[in-house]
């Protein structure tokens, strides 16, 4: 199997220190670091969405490969700095659980899935007031995403969707939200732009939502 | 404040109420009543294969994971079992009448909501509590996110398994006490489920146990501090409803990827 492959099934497999080993013998053989990130690692990733999608792997498995591409990019790295073409990055996007929420595990997990696809992401954490949102997103942001697990919190949602409205960065700005207790429905009726059940369409969702933009 | 009596470690002290047990005086520890217990004597063990299901994992094949993930699951089970400090506040509330829809209770408490109608109708005393395994463990988890995000997300599992662990536990000694008095026990209800909102129901069942002794809090927007907690009522008596079980009424039952699995049926 080509050195390529092999990375990228080790990232499928969750084979953390196959994946170091595999990619730094396809640097000895000359591959650009450029191209590991992307045809070994990114595509891997996608693959992994793919498979959970398709209810063939779970979410133990979509960790392990996210840990198995963390550890292969500690690697890779350095190089894609000094080759002059730092992992290009498909959006920015902005991530938080809502004001008077702290969980985090749902909103961790969509960092992981969105990183993982080659999204730059901005994890303000939780309990996130419109403010910071808003804050975040005028730095610059392609999108905002939000996250919400109990029906006590997701109507804090609302507000940041307000706030960027009055601040004219509705245009700019993608909204997307998502928590156990979110439906399509509700995202629809407080004025976001998108939902995700899970982690891997979320990816799915952001991307389309920015395809669409573009 | 607690309302209730405080539930002791005893068989009778679960069972308060007017006629109780068999209708009897209501069996009631001699402290004063805002006297929370806390209980602190369970021996949590999750097991990796409750690990990989509250991470979602299919339950037919939970211990059949791919090797990395099934390792993943055992380095959370090794770095976090250590960290449980499991605890619950319980308080055993005699039922003093039902009026305009709610379940009045001694001291003043009351509960409310369909639900409650629906399964505490014939109960003679409730038991309310809430349950946790400690800040330790959510601390752990959060620290481990930017250094090894998957680590974090599996002690985070880790602890939702502990949890559910915990109120079976519970619900296994209250039914047990109940049996041996000759009662019954209602499935228990949690805050959250269909007919018993969060809101509503947390301030009512904060009212009849005193969860800071157990270190809990109740945040503004009504989730409870330590994340990994959670809070039920269990009815008792001669004859209660028995039927039923958490996710049957739950928004989430057609979709939930945990139903079935006893990991997180908040009960
Ligand atoms: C495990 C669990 C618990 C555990 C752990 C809690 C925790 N989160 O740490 C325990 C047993 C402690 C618990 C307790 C309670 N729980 Co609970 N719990 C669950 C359960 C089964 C899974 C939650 C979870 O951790 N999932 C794993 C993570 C990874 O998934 P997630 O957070 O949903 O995130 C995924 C998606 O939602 C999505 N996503 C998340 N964020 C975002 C953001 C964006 C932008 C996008 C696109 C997608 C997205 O992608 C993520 C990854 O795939 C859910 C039901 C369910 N099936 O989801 C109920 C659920 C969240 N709990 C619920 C309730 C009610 C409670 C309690 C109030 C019950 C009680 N009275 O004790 C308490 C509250 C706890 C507190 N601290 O206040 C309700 C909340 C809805 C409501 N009624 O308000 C739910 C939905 C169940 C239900 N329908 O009743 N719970
Ligand atoms: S396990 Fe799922 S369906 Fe059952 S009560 Fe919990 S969230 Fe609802």
């Amino acid at each position: 199997m080509p050195v390529l492959e092999e990375l990228r099934q080790a990232v499928v497999d969750g084979q953390a220190k196959a994946a170091v080993a595999r990619a730094t013998q396809g640097l000895e053989e000359g591959i650009p670091a450029e191209v590991l990130l992307r045809d070994g690692l990114i595509s891997a990733m996608q693959e992994v969405g793919r498979l959970f999608e398709e209810g063939e792997i779970f979410v133990p498995e979509m960790l392990v490969s996210a840990r198995a591409m963390n550890a292969t990019l500690v690697v890779l790295k350095p190089l894609l700095a000094t080759e002059g073409s730092e992992a290009r990055s498909e959006g920015k996007v902005v991530i938080g659980t809502v004001q008077g929420d702290l969980h985090e595990i749902g909103k961790n997990l969509v960092a992981i899935m969105l990183e993982g696809s080659g999204f730059e992401v901005v994890d303000l954490g939780t309990d996130v007031s419109p403010e910071r949102f808003l804050e975040a997103a005028e730095a610059g942001a392609d999108v905002v995403a939000m996250s919400a697990l109990l029906t006590t919190t997701m109507t804090n949602m609302k507000a940041v969707v307000e706030a960027l409205g009055r601040a004219g960065l509705r245009d700019k700005v993608r909204i997307i939200v998502g928590g156990a207790p979110i439906t399509d429905r509700f995202a629809s009726e407080i004025g976001a732009d998108g939902y995700a059940p899970d982690a891997s369409k979320a990816v799915r969702k952001v991307r389309e939502l920015l395809a669409v933009k573009a | 404040m607690s309302a209730c009596g405080s539930a002791g470690p005893r068989a009778s002290t679960w069972l308060a109420g007017p006629g109780g047990s068999h209708h009897e005086a209501p069996r009631l520890e001699t402290k004063p009543v805002d006297a929370a217990v806390v209980f602190r004597d369970w021996d949590l063990r999750p097991n990796v294969d409750m690990v990989l299901r509250a991470l979602g994992a299919d339950s037919g094949r939970a211990g059949k994971g791919s090797p990395a993930a099934v390792g993943l699951a055992e380095e959370a089970v090794t770095a976090g079992q250590g960290l449980l400090q499991p605890a619950v506040v319980a308080a055993s509330c005699a039922v003093t009448g039902l009026r305009h829809q709610r379940l009045q209770l001694e001291g003043g408490g009351y509960l409310a909501g369909p639900l409650i109608n629906e399964h505490l109708y014939g109960a003679r005393s409730v038991v309310a509590a809430v349950c946790t395994i400690g800040p330790a463990l959510e601390t752990e988890a959060s620290g481990w996110f930017a250094r090894d995000p998957a680590l974090s997300v599996a002690l985070d599992a880790l602890g939702s398994a502990a949890v559910d662990m915990l109120v079976a536990a519970l619900c296994q000694r209250v039914g047990d006490e109940a049996v041996a008095e000759g009662l019954q026990t209602t499935m228990p209800l949690s805050p959250g489920l269909t007919g018993w909102p969060v809101a509503t129901g947390q301030r009512q069942l904060f009212a009849l146990v005193d969860a800071s002794s157990a270190g809990v809090t109740l945040t503004g927007s009504y989730m409870m501090l330590p994340r990994k907690s959670a809070s039920l009522v269990i009815g008792i008596g001669p004859q209660v409803d028995r039927g039923g079980e958490p996710c049957d009424y739950c928004s989430m039952a057609a979709t939930c990827r945990y139903r079935q699995r006893r990991v997180s049926d908040h009960g």
